[in-house]
């Protein structure tokens, strides 16, 4: 299969500092990739670049668009801070397609409430709450249905769930799973924690002072780490929850 | 909202600053300028005694029933002067707010959103405007351009701009460090929605007490240019140059000076007011 998007020997640096050294990775259509690292490894870095807010010095990142202008949608560690706070959260959700000027006003609220029913919230009792009235993990939800509305070829998912209630963040990952089942969507997946990139995604690349130590299908990596630094990251890391989890029904 | 979570931790200071205006404080400041407002419109429609006219049958007469606020030492009565004189300085004090302040903010997020070359031209132009002697130079331009209500609000208005300019930049600077900036433009929003649309309505309510203190400076500039003699030419009331015209009668008849001066201080008291609830309301 193709991949969504190929990152060749990135190299990224702020001042005299470089940040990613070297870097390459690719997320196949429809995979789901992993990267982790501790903080401070260029995780977040990697994701600015990637989505455009940061010039890399070198190196190249290739998306497969599929003819779409801004091909890669961003999930935020933060989610309240991702939404606008003075609009409601059908005029968040339906704003790429205000933005992009796509079908009427009627038409783009009837998609954004469709995408909030897929996210699990019901239209009727968010479509006009403000952000600030949102749980963490019905403002993740939120930020998800906005970023599906776009039509992205890649989600990329910066800690999706490390601010989020242990109990939410299980669900919050289902539901990436689900829609990358149902949607086809390529997710990459950025996390310090093991046990959430375990739970998501087929391989995994292993991030230290800006270069990937280590990467691989994820089982593989986890239960046979080659690299010292990803024994170390497994070590630190609490006791991993067993394999994937069951999918949950969504209640909410 | 960055700015107002930096007020969070003192929840309990917060708490105590709320009550601070009490609400009834509120409602008569709403009611006073709306007092106000009815009053110079009645006074506009001519409906009250002819604020130019002179009188000598009622020369410096105090307060009474036919004249409120009593009368000068040409006859003319001062409660219609001092209504006229608020439609003065409301229009100044609204186009200072409205263009002066709208003008500075669109600039402040504008160079807070481009940062770079742009962001350091305005810097620079804020700078110097702050530090020229303003009204020196307002005096200049009312002395050259001659002293119409309009020459006056704008030149107001134009030394309005650099400070809203500055400070709405820096409330910028944060808010466009928020992600939903941030997913904006993933979005490929463009400039002018980013700023319109995610940034201006939350640096609005940052300024919001400002623009509220700005509405008293700038009633409080035109009186101190109409005093000085750069407002408003004489018969043609506006406050300041009511307090500037009674001073020489100050001991003889102290309401001409007097009553336009505790309506000016009443009415800076009322927006202030207002704008320090809107500051509260704001935690």
């Amino acid at each position: 299969m193709n991949d969504v998007l190929t990152i060749d020997d990135l190299v990224v640096g702020y001042g005299d500092r470089i940040v990613l050294d070297g870097v390459s990775l690719s997320v196949p259509a429809g995979g789901c990739v992993g990267l982790v690292g501790e903080s401070g490894s260029g995780k977040s870095t990697l994701a600015r670049t990637v989505i455009g807010l940061q010039k890399p010095r070198s190196g190249a990142i290739r998306v497969d668009d599929g003819g779409m202008d801004h091909p890669i949608q961003m999930v935020f560690q933060d989610p309240i801070s991702s939404l606008n706070p003075h609009r409601s959260v059908i005029d968040v959700v339906a704003e790429p397609l205000t933005i992009r000027g796509e079908g009427t006003r009627q038409q783009r609220r009837e998609t954004a409430r469709e995408l909030l029913a897929r996210v699990g919230l019901d239209p009727e009792r968010f479509a006009d709450a403000r952000p600030g009235t949102l749980s963490g993990g019905q403002a993740q939800r939120v930020a998800i249905a906005r970023a599906l509305v776009a039509r992205p070829a890649l989600l990329l998912c910066d800690e999706p769930v490390s601010s989020l209630d242990v109990s939410v963040q299980a669900r919050v990952l289902n539901l990436l799973a689900d829609l990358r089942e149902e949607v086809g969507l390529s997710l990459l997946v950025i996390s310090h924690d093991l046990a959430v990139v375990r739970m998501i995604a087929d391989s995994v690349a292993v991030l230290c002072e800006g270069r990937i130590v280590e990467s691989g299908d994820t089982e593989r990596v986890i239960s046979a780490p080659e690299h010292p630094y990803t024994r170390q990251l497994l070590e630190a890391a609490p006791r991993l929850p067993h394999l994937k989890l069951p999918h949950l029904k969504e209640t909410r | 909202m960055a700015l107002s979570d930096l007020a969070t931790p003192g929840v309990a200071i917060a708490s105590v600053a709320r009550n601070r205006i009490p609400r009834i404080g509120v409602i008569v400041a709403l009611l006073w300028l709306a007092l106000l407002a009815v009053g110079a419109l009645v006074a506009a429609a001519g409906l009250t005694a002819d604020p130019l006219t002179n009188d000598y049958t009622v020369i410096s007469q105090a307060p009474s029933l036919a004249h409120p606020f009593g009368t000068d030492n040409l006859g003319r009565d001062v409660f219609s002067r001092s209504l006229h004189g608020a439609g003065s300085s409301a229009v100044v004090a609204l186009v200072t707010v409205f263009v002066g302040g709208g003008l500075g903010i669109l600039l402040g997020v504008w160079a807070g959103l481009r940062r770079g070359i742009a962001d350091a031209i305005t810097g620079f132009l804020t700078d110097v405007t702050i530090a020229l002697p303003s009204l020196i130079i307002v005096a200049t331009v009312v002395t050259l351009a001659g002293p119409s209500l309009p020459t006056i609000s704008l030149t107001i208005a134009a030394f309005a701009i650099p400070v809203f300019a500055r400070l709405s930049r820096s409330a910028t600077l944060s808010i466009a460090a928020e992600n939903y900036v941030v997913a904006a433009r993933t979005l490929g929003a463009s400039g002018w929605r980013i700023l319109t649309r995610e940034v201006l309505p939350s640096v609005l309510p940052v300024m919001m007490p400002f623009l509220m203190t700005t509405l008293a400076t700038a009633i409080i500039s035109e009186g101190a240019l109409s005093f000085l003699g750069f407002g408003l030419r004489p018969p043609e009331p506006s406050w300041g140059g009511l307090i500037a015209e009674g001073r020489t009668q100050l001991a003889l008849a102290p309401w001409v000076t007097l009553l336009p001066a505790l309506l000016l201080c009443v009415t800076i008291l009322a927006i202030n007011v207002l704008g320090e609830h809107l500051r509260e309301a704001k935690r």
